[in-house]
């Protein structure tokens, strides 16, 4: 059986390594876009296009200052999903749940809405959700 | 009346449970829908839920000489327009990828607040406020004065000093780079006056680029809160992350002292992230020429256009 002793570097260069770094952040940020089961980032005309951009664009760069425009769009676009991302993490998780409607703010309180049907109090057997053991009778 | 004496009753009775449900008045009883109306506040429309399935960029115009060819966005087999009912139209195939995959990553309810490609593309499109570059040039230097990192704080002098240590040469580099002064101004509340011949200078320069590139760029020096550190990130000369961290240096100051709040400092934070990224994109996608189509001058074809018009002046 053939095993490896050797350890391979490949040398790249710094761009080369910057656009490699990229590209595995895009991926990451690009795969919560595709909610179809069968479908992969790779499928996507999305990661197509950033592929084909980085073959069209020269990967080396003759200064660590200067960056080609393809990697300084792939880097802010990387920036931008994942800003977007936790924004809605934390939004989630402490978002508020709302105003209460009215109807519920009147169960709290212990209300009848007006399109309630009122209760017959001749029923014993009538059976609400409320308690009508106070009544507006001039008589009680 | 007639309730109220049940109540008092029942008051003295000792018979009072919060349990227990009152029945509303005969007022109210008139009145229905006056009461339900009463007691709903309309503070904002119902959120938008998901209506579609599949998103897909689709070509409107085939590039052809002269022309980069248009494309836009389907929700399933519909559409996408634009807050005034336009076609959803961009000449840039990637700003459509952007904004399509915007689309396609919404969940139940499409958050309109988070999708900023979409939102300058539709600006683009629209110019709902008939903005010139001219209009949104003068704006942009209006705000100059307003700086971020014009502004300093001497009332803590720690603050003081990492103001001066991480802006400075970031001023100094833009003055440098375009041979403008920007004074400085020190717990006070009028704004510095910046000199006609430095406004020109940034005109002149923010001029030279595209319209639609001049939206992003607004937009993301409007997320950093300086115009100053915008161009730095443009230049090359910080990088995003760079920018994001020293427009935010007093807050993260603040909050190194007495504590951050997730859901008030890091949103913000994320928020901010998320704005400014979209607005260098949409303006780099708008300038640089892998992604913007800039049609390639043949020397040929122009030198004989050149000589045939030459000719019939002879």
């Amino acid at each position: 059986m053939f095993t490896c002793t050797e350890s391979f570097h490949v040398e790249m260069s710094l761009g080369q390594e910057r656009g490699l770094h990229l590209l595995r952040a895009l991926y990451r940020e690009l795969r919560p876009s595709v909610l179809e089961p069968n479908k992969h980032v790779y499928q996507t005309p999305a990661w197509k296009y950033i592929v084909k951009t980085c073959r069209e664009c020269p990967p080396s760069e003759p200064s660590p200052e200067t960056i080609s425009p393809a990697l300084r769009v792939g880097e802010y676009y990387v920036s931008a999903l994942r800003g977007t991302r936790e924004y809605l993490r934390i939004h989630t998780v402490y978002k508020g749940k709302g105003e209460r409607s009215p109807k519920d703010l009147a169960e709290i309180l212990g209300f009848y809405m007006p399109d309630d049907p009122t209760p017959d109090p001749r029923k014993k057997n009538h059976k609400t959700n409320r308690d009508d053991s106070i009544t507006n009778t001039p008589n009680s | 009346m007639a309730n109220s004496t049940g109540l008092v009753r029942s008051i003295l009775k000792g018979t009072l449970s919060t349990t227990k449900r009152f029945r509303i008045s005969p007022l109210d009883r008139r009145f229905p829908l006056a009461a339900q109306y009463i007691s709903k506040r309309f503070y904002s429309p119902e959120p938008v839920r998901r209506f579609y399935g599949d998103v897909t960029v689709v070509p409107i115009q085939t590039a052809s000489r002269g022309s980069p060819g248009t494309w836009g966005v389907n929700l399933d087999k519909r559409a996408l327009r634009t807050p005034s009912k336009k076609l959803f139209e961009v000449d840039n195939e990637a700003v459509a990828l952007a904004v399509a995959n915007e689309w396609a990553v919404q969940r139940d309810i499409v958050m309109l607040n988070t999708m900023h490609m979409t939102a300058l593309a539709n600006t683009a499109i629209d110019n709902p406020f008939n903005k010139t570059k001219f209009s949104i040039c003068n704006e942009m230097l209006s705000f100059l004065p307003l700086d971020t990192i014009l502004y300093r704080s001497e009332e803590n002098e720690r603050l003081w000093e990492l103001q001066r240590e991480l802006w400075d040469p970031n001023l100094q580099w833009f003055q440098k780079a375009f041979q403008v002064k920007l004074p400085i101004v020190a717990g006070a509340i009028t704004p510095p006056h910046i000199p006609d011949e430095s406004l020109a200078v940034l005109r002149k320069e923010l001029m030279s680029y595209r319209f639609d590139a001049l939206l992003g760029l607004q937009f993301a020096a409007e997320a950093l809160k300086s115009l100053i550190l915008t161009m730095g990130v443009l230049k090359m000369h910080l990088s995003t992350e760079q920018g994001l961290r020293l427009s935010r240096l007093e807050l993260d100051f603040q909050t190194q002292h007495w504590g951050n709040v997730e859901w008030s400092h890091d949103l913000e934070n994320y928020d901010t992230m998320s704005r400014f990224s979209c607005g260098m994109m949409f303006f780099s996608l708008n300038t640089f020429a892998p992604f913007r189509y800039i049609e390639k001058v043949d020397p040929e074809t122009t030198l004989a256009f050149e000589k045939k018009s030459t000719s019939h002046h002879k």
